[in-house]
């Protein structure tokens, strides 16, 4: 992708999370801000960050960009954080921020940085993550977040685990499936 | 070595955020925010209009001379709002003469009958109990903002809200905020107030 369509796909991402029409939407249930409008506000970042890390070589950002990344997400994903941005439109507007320059962008920049031995640790560490948190929203019997509902709070667990159970089998099926099927495919002509 | 350096910088800035952002840890969620910045810093409520289950008018700062306790709930509440009404039922066995404790009701279709169910529910005797509502739709608002209370529909007609019993002191100020079934801490807080 040229760099141009590259940063307007992910500016496009950023707006159509962050601002009406679908925002009020995506911030109406609890899944739907954490699976639907946070990977799309760090996606929009992250499609930036790969563009500009092309034709780029510095190896050692990349641990520094995914650990930042990392943070930041863990940051807005703490409950009080998630309330407050739903109350006041200036902290929503500082996590829209936040998740796309401060997560999304060094996360790309950073996955294009990565070699294979931090991109896995990377994955596995966000599986672990993910399934911690899933197993955390379900176990929870009180509601961790005022503005919305405890039903809420057990469908973003399943969620939650949900992508953990996609990741895992995703990065299963690189590991020991398409490494077979490279091994035993007929050397081409 | 330069990577790991950037890294462990990352790191650093990253876990200072979320000191700064959980109160070292104690705030996680908005609920223990609330309670942690209320006993730090006692707010004033604003001085609403109630009605309560006689019918009868009172304000809120007609409260100052004692230590009142409230409770925010809604009379149709199947759920938390028995367990506080309960949590009322032991204050009014165990506190001071002089305390008064105020059950008041968010819902804005709460009438005096409704009220009065609810008071008879549990034994509620104005002045010592009083079961209410609030005046007007911006003192509700008001009042609701200032205590923390944050209501949200339940998808079935009625409502979720974060549950408590609110110490409000002598001088009209919201002091403590504590679980429906902590009680004893209550007692132990008027207690420390009256020393």
């Amino acid at each position: 992708m040229r760099a141009e369509p590259c940063i307007a796909a992910g500016v496009a991402l950023v707006v159509l999370a962050a601002l009406p029409p679908l925002a009020p939407w995506l911030q109406s249930r609890l899944p739907l801000v954490v699976l639907g409008q946070y990977p799309l506000l760090v996606l929009g970042g992250a499609l930036i960050g790969l563009r500009l890390a092309r034709g780029r070589r510095a190896g050692w950002t990349a641990a520094p960009a995914l650990a930042g990344a990392a943070l930041a997400m863990a940051f807005w994903l703490v409950p009080r954080w998630i309330d407050a941005a739903l109350a006041d439109p200036t902290v929503g507007l500082a996590r829209a921020l936040c998740l796309w320059l401060l997560a999304g962008v060094p996360l790309g920049w950073g996955w294009a940085q990565a070699g294979p031995v931090l991109r896995g640790f990377a994955l596995a560490n966000a599986a672990s993550m993910l399934a911690v948190m899933g197993w955390l929203q379900l176990a929870i019997p009180a509601r961790l977040c005022n503005a919305y509902l405890l039903s809420d709070q057990r469908l973003l667990g399943i969620g939650f685990l949900a992508a953990t159970a996609a990741l895992v089998l995703s990065l299963s099926a690189r590991a020991f499936v398409g490494r077979a099927t490279r091994r035993n495919a007929p050397a081409r002509a | 070595m330069r990577a790991a350096l950037a890294t462990l910088a990352v790191a650093c800035c990253g876990a200072a955020a979320l000191w700064w952002g959980t109160e070292g840890g104690q705030a996680l969620t908005s609920e223990a925010a609330r309670r942690l910045d209320i006993a730090r810093a006692p707010r004033a409520l604003p001085d609403v209009v109630l009605h309560d289950q006689n019918g009868a008018l009172t304000h809120l700062s007609d409260y100052r001379a004692a230590p009142v306790v409230l409770e925010f709930v809604y009379t149709t509440c199947p759920d938390i709002c028995l367990a506080l009404g309960t949590a009322f039922e032991r204050l009014d066995a165990a506190l001071p003469r002089d305390a008064r404790l105020i059950s008041i009701s968010f819902d804005p279709a709460d009438d005096t009958a409704r009220l009065g169910d609810f008071a008879d529910r549990y034994d509620a005797t104005a002045p010592r109990w009083r079961v209410a509502g609030i005046k007007g739709d911006a003192a509700r608002a008001a009042l609701l903002d200032r205590a923390g209370v944050v209501v949200i529909p339940d998808g079935f007609g009625g409502f979720v809200h974060n549950a408590g019993l609110y110490l409000v002191d002598a001088q009209g100020r919201l002091t403590a905020v504590f679980d429906p079934e902590d009680t004893r801490g209550l007692r132990a807080a008027l207690a420390d107030d009256a020393r």
